[in-house]
């Protein structure tokens, strides 16, 4: 394994301290501040032009912020670029391969572009060969590769000098289900090394299942950060309870109705739905109340919001 | 069954298309020979931009073509040549000829297609996003523009070597000397090598496809003007036959300013792609001062070995007006600079007193880049003529007052001009992060034909739009004064008209000059700031790990 220039201590690997970026008048990235610790993987979620793709150039050091700062294991972006860069693996989100090139060729060249000689570049290309299972098409010309693969050329392109923190900007962007998966597999193999991983996408579904935290921006600012369970729970109000009784709608609907908590029932026959407060426990509180109170029920389901939901919910659409 | 047969059969069966795969990594990573072992080694040292590009270029199109264009061409003029020769060939000398046609055949890959194709490819890493890449990596902008500059550098070798044979021909057919080949090839590489770099030190400088177009094209003209120069050059070298000692030392003399202007261009070009926050000045600074101190005394020193008596004054007047371009142009975009130091570079600022005394001038910014130009003008012009005027004797020198006042008067023109194109910026151009050196060196342009047109305008109303005659309200006419106080012009300096006008200049110089330097005071006053010491660490731990790389290398190698 290559050496990574990472510090040994329990400081985050990515901070964004008050950053912003105007253009002209437009505030592209407005008073960001968030913290990755290492290990972690963090969703960067946004509409287009929300400030996702500036604040991952920011924090790759290929723009300066306006105000502010933004660190990369202890180094500023502002100060130590050369030193963040050593960290750093950024997989832009337009890329474009240099042509009359295969892949071997392609990632030993950035190979060299990180300095990495003799066995130590031998061993990171044969890792990342293998682990992007690129080894099976090596001397195939870039140009001839698809999509998929082309990702997979660039993510290697990212870690072929086992960077610390890996920088993703929409790596999913228009592969197809089963890359999707791949790319996500992948993703969550290099987490689990340990490389802290920034990952903007719009696919939401797929950012909740392989984030730690999340950020969902919009016209340059943070609405909301957190773990996606956080998330939900913060911005859920209540819990949408969908409820089928084998007989006597009627009275469950009364006895629900006396109960705390319980708000906007509708019935329809014996199922009905029905707003509950709180969490897990007064759940499971309420199913044990009904069951005592003697009613048979058929179906029992609450519903959460999703990440979807709860994107929709904060963010407004606007655009700057 | 033994135990090696069955490790044999338990391994994976690949594919053809596989084992192709697989042995292209191996070919790569580790060679098939010793040789390509050896080689492999080698490359590890060099710099991988030249393994990249020689890769692709080597597979390219336009390599290709080129090639074997040119291994046409010059096979059928080979043919024609030595046919028309006939019989002629084996008595008379023909090699004259036959250079000439192959120096006219060279120049065409030499000088327009190498560096078209190095302004493509630097042009193409901006516009295809790749260079962004690139710089993320541990490649310094030096490393990228060298390395393309070295592609440049193989291609010519291989466009040379083609013409090798041939070359050993021209002089098997007499009528040449060693020292016009060499010459004729020399001066080839090195004019192509230099178009070269300029090419990719433009390319970098453009920033978007307008400039990239309208770079092209600039460059496109001035390569097929080279061309013609170069070509005319190399006509009247070959055809002289012979070559004069002086021509080595003037051939030696062009090759140190083409390698130092190079130089200039590509530290120049290496900044403005490098990181923003980094101290972008001062890498400049340090070349161009040694530029500027090499050619005060290179051509100090050939006006007075080559100079007679009669010849001295003007020669040396050239010379100072040399070292007033060299720093006029250097200055005037200087004062584009933003005041602010970045906390980067104020990490490099010096600290100790003579540090500060005589290092504070290389320090980025307009304040200090004033200073800077403007004493290093009038101390190389100044030391230049004084020396000349005091320790020449004067059976070898003509030198007069004249010259020292004619260096004064340059001084106060670079102090005005430069002064108020900062107080513009300074006032104009406070918003303003991107651009801001072009502008300046616009706003410098635009003043100096304000001065004209107003001075000429002045000058015909002031005589019923009869005729144009100088006179003391036209010293802001840089142009038009110096043609009139030129040390040859002697009694010129005592005329009422020309005096007052030095005496304009020097009041309007000075009270510029005093408000540029109070201005520079706070940019002066800004202390070094200490290196935190994890970044001191990290550094020397990167340093020690490359060195320990390079030793474990070397030990490979041997």
């Amino acid at each position: 394994m290559v050496d990574r220039f990472v510090h040994e201590s329990n400081s985050p690997m990515i901070e964004m301290l008050r950053v912003h970026r105007f253009f002209g008048k437009t505030r592209a990235v407005n008073d960001i501040s968030f913290e990755v610790y290492r290990g972690q993987v963090f969703g960067f979620i946004g509409p287009n032009g929300a400030g996702k793709t500036t604040s991952m150039r920011i924090l790759s050091t290929l723009e300066l912020p306006s105000y502010g700062d933004a660190v990369v294991d202890g180094f500023s972006v502002i100060n130590d670029p050369d030193l963040v860069r050593r960290r750093l693996g950024f997989m832009p989100d337009g890329f474009s391969m240099y042509p009359n090139m295969n892949c071997v060729e392609y990632l030993d060249f950035f190979a060299r572009a990180y300095g990495l000689i003799g066995k130590d570049r031998i061993a990171a290309l044969r890792r990342t060969l293998s682990f992007t299972g690129l080894d099976k098409i090596a001397s195939k010309p870039i140009t001839g590769l698809s999509k998929g693969m082309r990702q997979r050329l660039c993510l290697g392109r990212a870690m072929i000098h086992s960077p610390a923190v890996l920088i993703l900007d929409e790596p999913a962007n228009g592969l197809d289900p089963r890359a999707r998966i791949e790319l996500r597999q992948m993703i969550q193999q290099l987490a689990v090394d340990g490389t802290t991983i920034l990952v903007s996408s719009h696919i939401l579904t797929e950012l909740a299942e392989m984030c730690d935290q999340v950020g969902i921006v919009e016209r340059g600012r943070l609405l909301a950060t957190g773990s996606v369970a956080d998330i939900q729970r913060t911005m859920q109000g209540a819990l949408r309870v969908q409820l089928t009784a084998m007989d006597r709608g009627e009275q469950l609907q009364e006895w629900l109705s006396q109960r705390q908590g319980v708000s906007h029932i509708q019935r329809s026959g014996n199922t009905m739905s029905f707003e509950l407060q709180g969490g897990n426990l007064e759940q499971a509180d309420l199913l044990k109340g009904i069951v005592n109170a003697d009613f048979s029920i058929m179906e029992f389901a609450a519903h959460r919001e999703t990440l979807e939901d709860v994107f929709m919910k904060i963010t407004t659409g606007a655009v700057q | 069954m033994t135990s090696a047969s069955s490790a044999l059969d338990s391994r994976p069966i690949l594919a053809p298309d596989q084992l192709e795969h697989a042995a292209a990594i191996e070919q790569l990573v580790e060679g098939e020979t010793a040789w390509d072992r050896r080689l492999i080694s080698l490359s590890n040292w060099i710099n991988p931009i030249l393994v990249k590009e020689t890769r692709q270029a080597l597979k390219s199109k336009q390599f290709s073509m080129t090639l074997l264009l040119l291994t046409i061409v010059v096979l059928a003029w080979s043919m024609m040549a030595i046919i028309g020769m006939i019989p002629s060939i084996y008595y008379a000398s023909n090699g004259t000829g036959l250079l000439i046609g192959y120096s006219i055949i060279l120049i065409f890959p030499s000088l327009i297609i190498i560096p078209q194709a190095a302004f493509r490819s630097m042009a193409s890493e901006l516009d295809d996003g790749t260079f962004e890449t690139l710089s993320l990596s541990t490649l310094t902008p030096r490393h990228i523009l060298i390395g393309k500059l070295s592609v440049a550098a193989l291609q010519l070798l291989i466009y040379f070597s083609v013409l090798a044979p041939c070359i050993a021909l021209t002089y098997l057919l007499r009528g040449l000397t060693l020292d016009v080949i060499a010459m004729t090839l020399i001066l080839l590489a090195s004019c192509s090598l230099a178009v070269s770099a300029i090419a990719i030190s433009v390319a970098a400088f453009a920033r978007n496809r307008v400039q990239q177009v309208f770079f092209s094209i600039v460059l496109l003209g001035g390569q097929v003007f080279a061309a013609f120069a170069v070509g005319s050059t190399l006509l009247g070298i070959v055809s002289y036959g012979s070559i004069p000692s002086e021509s080595w030392i003037v051939l030696g003399v062009f090759l140190l300013v083409v390698i130092l202007y190079s130089w200039l261009l590509l530290r120049s070009a290496g900044c403005a792609i490098g990181v923003a926050s980094e101290n972008r000045s001062t890498p400049i600074r340090v070349p161009l001062l040694l530029i500027g101190l090499l050619m005060a005394m290179l051509t100090g020193f050939f006006s007075i070995c080559y100079g007679d008596r009669t010849a001295m004054q003007d020669l040396l007047a050239v010379s100072v007006n040399f070292l007033f371009a060299h720093w006029a142009i250097a200055g005037c975009i200087m004062m584009g600079e933003q005041g602010v130091i970045p906390v980067r570079a104020r990490r490099s600022l010096p600290s100790s007193l003579w540090g500060r005394l005589f290092l504070t001038w290389l320090n980025p910014g307009a304040g200090p880049g004033y200073l800077f130009v403007l004493l290093s003008f009038m101390g190389s012009a100044f030391t230049l003529v004084l020396a000349a005027w005091f320790l020449l004797p004067a059976t070898k020198s003509n030198i007069t007052i004249q010259l020292v006042l004619y260096v004064a008067v340059l001084s106060a023109y670079l102090a005005l001009y430069m002064g108020t194109v900062r107080l513009i910026c300074m006032v104009f151009l406070r918003r303003v992060m991107a651009g801001r050196l072009v502008a300046s060196f616009t706003i410098t342009c635009v003043l100096l034909i304000l001065s004209v047109v107003a001075t000429l305008s002045l000058s015909l109303a002031s005589n019923r739009y009869q005729r144009l005659a100088f006179d003391w309200y036209c010293f802001p006419n840089l142009f038009w004064t110096l043609g009139e106080l030129y040390p040859s012009n002697q009694n010129r300096w005592i005329l009422p008209e020309c005096f007052f006008a030095v005496v304009c200049l020097a009041i309007s110089s000075a009270v510029i000059g005093l408000i540029n330097v109070a201005l520079t005071a706070k940019d002066v006053v800004v202390l070094r700031i200490e290196t935190p010491e994890r970044v001191v660490r990290e550094r020397s731990k990167i340093r020690s790990k490359k060195e320990e790389e390079d030793e474990l290398e070397g030990l490979a190698a041997e």
